[in-house]
């Protein structure tokens, strides 16, 4: 027995164990912890942050960029590493993975951003926007309906506040002028994904009734959404409903060529048929003077903020 | 039959191809190709510049290039410039390398001598060769090698490794060799960059000495003694050359206290006197885990780039087949010492640093404790694998239950190994087919002693060369990576001040984003005279651009203001209204031609040469300037006055007054003049040559005491 014991105490290893035993009386691991992560942040940071802030924009949509991605990629999967509870950098992450193709990764990294903030509305927007892309438009709509129940003045402050949105934003001059009318663009966004969803799942009623809450919160572009409830009257055969919403959209915007196609549809089916071949005429004459200006059903996009 | 000749036995094959093989994973380093980034790039440029200097035959104390002048002993004493190897760079560049390529080839003949420094070290120490030249190659593949092209460490570990090799040499055998070597190595090691991490390493090596082998002490010095005894005139000359290679870097640490010089980088919001001290903010961010990216140490190989720690693969499987080797003494001496210099370059993470900083009046100086990690913890670390490596080699399995034990150890340990790099994200597939090798590697091993057919291969030539292998494998791949992620080269060239002609106004022209070029801010400065800093500091952007760009400028008064920031207020405003007044720093020089009655209205910048002002000569540490005015003048040259300047009119010693702040200021008597500016004394360039002989001469008498004493026995391949 004590030759076993000496045999085992003189070997190599015992070395290796009394000095990291020392080491953990000795050294202070957490000074060493914070050291490490903030050299291997400052190291792994991108190049810039911009590519990620301006998405969403319609023009130009600068999603595109592989090789920034990447640098976001790499430099969020370190945040995550070190600061496991940081919800914007998942946040960024699932983002990041999305551009780069690795959607089962970006769904995961944004339902845990999610789970660790859910006050914020970009998070279960973004996973709505994913499955809206992949056509699952139940999921899409479980995450749209989560989105558009968060409170935008807490989004507000979550962005201003959470350390990676700061890191991101560093530099971006006059940020309460941008990030505000970008999340009322988001809100608006939402909701018309919703409701394309809804319309999907030929949930007409719900599609109409969150048009009239688009319009009644005085969300961007009313015609749309009144386009919208007149397209599900449309398919409810309520015809005079229908008619009623897409007269609102055409008054807003009397180049709205899609309503006119829709209520040439309503009037036609009403038995108007004279009056629905000129409004369709109109219609034609619109979208080939390119008046067809709404966003298409398929555009959707990922956003920061 | 062709019957290999004696000198080609003779050649260390393993060495040389090891060599070769580094040569050519570095190759994109060593052709010019990539880049030399950070520090590698300014050392470079200082090493160039201070030869080219030297072999032109002006020895450069001063350079007024850097911010206005200033002298350069500071750059002298970072790139330790006696080591007379800095001659191999100018011997390849007579060859026909450029200056570029005979640098980056001397960077890495040197880092090979370093690292053959350290194969006869672990040589001396495990007494195994075999053992030590796997040291030798786990070092040489190590990520060290990334810091030549990264950082100026290799002037700092090349000398230690030497330095400790002749030392555990001479305490074993005391030879003159031995004794040069030591007094060589210490010479170039208390000239070179701060010697206090050196002190720190050696220091902290004597305490544990003594603590460890306090009965081997008496043999030592006895056997120190016998030596001196038989050997007192290379004794004393060893010991006294030591002591004067203690004064260059004493005179810089007075220099550096004297109030003259500032280096705002480095001192940010330090207290003290002397420029290298070190503000807390420095000292903390420059530990080991703060510099030292450790997180590629298995995986992520292929975003590998110069300076992230790394050492070859196999180092981890030694160091796991090792963990069953028996301790011993100098086991535990080697781990204690790397454990306490590790816990000094983790700063103030630990008590001990904080003790240092109280009772050792130098640790306020380093800044960088994590070269500690580079040129110590790592080394003495790859020393300890090579120890268990020599037990492993010893390892014999005469019975075949034996033979099948060591076979499961060996199995085991490389399976777990595997599983802990497929549980890694991205690990590179040379650090798999190490594995693989290492694994076939061992298990043949184990079963040489019962079969001659094995042990035929496991020659002592057979045993380097499949090191190389096993070890090589995977930097191949990774030094790939390391040399894909690299910048691509820039010139590496800078003119010399030395050069031919004489320019008096110094460019000036806007930058792209429309600055101007002179406006550097005082705190941008890396290293400068201190009254630079404060005008820089001081005055507005454009008026000093403005001003600066002469190099000359004439006045007809002088008003002495004792207090700068009043000296400040008054010099910007003259000079916008052209009021011609040098403003000086003491009443003492106002008095000396009274000024003068007739004065012009404005001072004159001097915009070339002229029948009353001409530069008939210059050098980088002097200038003669013949003038010819009618009346008594004040001659104001912006370069940035030191109090080492003299000035002689005619031949007569003239005082040089510090003027406009930070330049230099002379008065000139009426009529035909000629001036003459030197910074320092011809006895000072005399010391300094007399230096550089004196470490050439010790390099010497080592080389021919090593002939005499003849080293062979050293290396064999």
């Amino acid at each position: 027995m004590k030759s076993a014991v000496k045999f085992i105490l003189t070997r190599g290893a015992v070395l290796y164990l009394a000095l990291f035993g020392a080491s953990l009386l000795i050294v202070d691991y957490k000074v060493i912890r914070e050291r490490v992560i903030i050299r291997t942040l400052n190291h792994n940071m991108p190049g810039g942050f911009t590519h990620l802030i301006r998405l969403g924009e319609r023009e130009p949509n600068t999603a595109a960029d592989k090789e920034m991605f990447e640098q976001y990629e790499r430099y969020y999967e370190k945040v995550v590493q070190f600061l496991p509870q940081l919800a914007d950098a998942h946040g960024f992450l699932g983002i990041s993975y999305y551009y780069l193709g690795k959607e089962k990764k970006a769904i995961a990294s944004l339902e845990k951003a999610a789970v660790l903030n859910p006050y914020f509305f970009w998070f279960p927007y973004n996973l709505g926007v994913i499955y809206y892309k992949k056509g699952d438009h139940e999921k899409a709509v479980k995450y749209f309906e989560m989105a558009r129940k968060k409170n935008p003045e807490m989004a507000m402050l979550i962005i201003t506040k959470s350390i990676e949105y700061q890191r991101a934003l560093t530099g971006v001059v006059n940020l309460g002028e941008i990030i505000l009318p970008r999340l009322k663009a988001g809100y608006s966004e939402c909701h018309r994904l919703l409701i394309l969803s809804y319309l999907a799942l030929k949930d007409y009623g719900k599609a109409i009734a969150l048009a009239n809450e688009a319009v009644s919160i005085g969300l961007n572009s009313q015609e749309m959404f009144y386009y919208y409830a007149g397209v599900a009257s449309y398919h409810l055969e309520d015809y005079q409903k229908s008619i009623y919403f897409l007269q609102q959209a055409i008054e807003i915007d009397p180049d709205y060529a899609e309503a006119y196609y829709f209520l040439s549809l309503n009037l036609k089916a009403a038995g108007k048929d004279e009056m629905a071949a000129q409004v369709l005429a109109k219609a034609v004459t619109l979208q080939q003077q390119g008046h067809e200006k709404k966003p298409k059903e398929e555009e959707a996009y990922l956003r920061a903020i | 039959m062709f019957k290999k000749p004696a000198a080609l036995k003779q050649i260390p094959w393993p060495f040389l191809l090891s060599f070769l093989l580094w040569v050519f994973m570095f190759r994109g380093f060593l052709s010019g190709e990539l880049s030399l980034v950070l520090d590698a790039v300014q050392y470079a440029l200082s090493i160039k510049f201070y030869l080219v200097n030297l072999f032109h035959g002006v020895y450069p104390l001063w350079d007024p290039d850097w911010y206005y002048g200033i002298p350069w002993e500071f750059f002298l004493r970072r790139i330790g410039n006696y080591n007379p190897l800095y001659f191999v760079i100018f011997l390849l560049n007579k060859l026909g390398l450029s200056w570029h390529g005979a640098y980056l080839w001397f960077l890495a003949v040197y880092y090979f001598l370093g690292m053959v420094g350290f194969y006869l070290l672990a040589k001396r120490l495990v007494k195994d060769e075999r053992a030590a030249f796997l040291g030798f190659l786990l070092l040489l593949f190590s990520s060290l090698s990334t810091m030549l092209f990264f950082s100026y460490i290799q002037l700092i570990f090349v000398p230690y490794f030497w330095f400790f090799y002749f030392l555990v040499a001479f305490t074993q055998e005391p030879k003159q060799v031995h004794a040069w070597g030591l007094t060589f190595s210490s010479m170039v090691i208390l000239t070179t960059y701060i010697p206090f991490y050196f002190i720190t390493i050696f220091v902290t090596f004597l305490i544990l000495f003594v603590f460890f082998y306090m009965k081997s002490l008496r043999t030592i010095f006895s056997r120190y003694g016998q030596f001196a005894g038989k050997n007192r005139f290379v004794a004393f000359l060893c010991c006294l050359f030591i002591l004067l290679s203690l004064i260059p870097g004493y005179r810089l640490y007075k220099d550096a206290a004297s109030g003259e010089l500032a280096l705002p980088a480095r001192q940010q919001e330090a207290q003290g006197g002397n420029i290298f001290t070190v503000s807390e903010r420095n000292i903390a961010g420059g530990d080991i885990t703060s510099q030292v990216y450790f997180d590629k140490l298995f995986s992520g190989h292929d975003e590998m780039e110069l300076g992230v720690a790394y050492v070859p693969v196999f180092a981890y499987l030694v160091l796991l087949l090792g963990l069953g080797t028996t301790l011993n003494k100098k086991m535990v001496f080697m781990a204690v010492w790397a454990f306490i210099i590790l816990l000094i370059g983790l700063t103030t993470t630990t008590p001990l640093y904080d003790f240092l900083m109280e009772h050792v009046f130098y640790f306020k100086y380093i800044r960088q404790s994590y070269y500690f990690f580079w040129v110590l913890v790592l080394p003495v670390f790859i020393l300890l694998l090579s120890e268990q490596f020599r037990q492993l080699l010893a390892f014999e399995a005469h019975r075949r239950k034996d033979a099948v034990l060591a076979g499961l150890y060996v199995f085991l340990i490389h399976a777990v190994f595997a599983v802990f790099l497929f549980l890694q994200k991205g690990v590179s597939i040379t650090s798999y087919a190490t594995v693989f090798l290492s694994f076939v590697w061992c298990s043949l091993y184990v079963r040489r002693t019962a079969n001659a057919g094995l042990e035929k291969f496991f020659s002592p030539r057979n045993l380097l060369i499949s090191l190389i292998i096993l070890v090589g494998i995977q930097p191949l791949q990774t030094y790939l990576f390391v040399s894909r992620n690299a910048f691509h080269a820039v010139a590496l060239e800078k003119e010399m001040p030395a050069s031919l002609t004489f320019e008096y106004q110094r460019a000036y022209h806007k930058s792209e984003e429309g600055e101007n070029k002179f406006s550097i801010k005082g705190r941008q400065l890396y290293y400068s005279t201190r009254w630079l800093y404060v005008l820089l500091n001081g005055v507005d952007d454009d008026m000093f651009s403005e001003y600066a760009r002469y190099k000359f400028i004439v006045y007809d008064k002088t008003k002495a203001v004792e207090d700068d920031r009043v000296a400040l207020k008054e010099f910007e405003r003259s000079w916008r209204d052209r009021e011609n007044i040098a403003y000086i720093e003491s009443a003492e020089g106002v008095d000396h031609f009274s000024g003068s009655a007739n004065a012009s209205l404005e001072p004159q910048p001097i915009e070339g040469e002229s029948g009353q002002f001409k530069v008939s000569d210059f050098d980088l540490n002097g200038i003669k300037i013949e003038t010819g005015y009618n009346k008594p003048k004040f001659l104001v040259y912006n370069d940035n006055y030191h109090s080492d300047w003299q000035a002689f009119v005619n031949g007569q010693r003239t005082p040089v007054r510090r003027t406009n702040i930070s330049f230099k200021g002379v008065w000139l008597p009426e009529g035909k003049n000629t001036l003459v500016l030197r910074f320092r004394s011809p006895i000072d360039y005399g010391i300094e040559y007399f230096y550089v002989g004196l470490f050439s001469l010790t390099f010497l008498l080592l080389i021919i005491a090593a002939i005499k004493e003849n080293p062979s026995y050293e290396i064999s391949g």
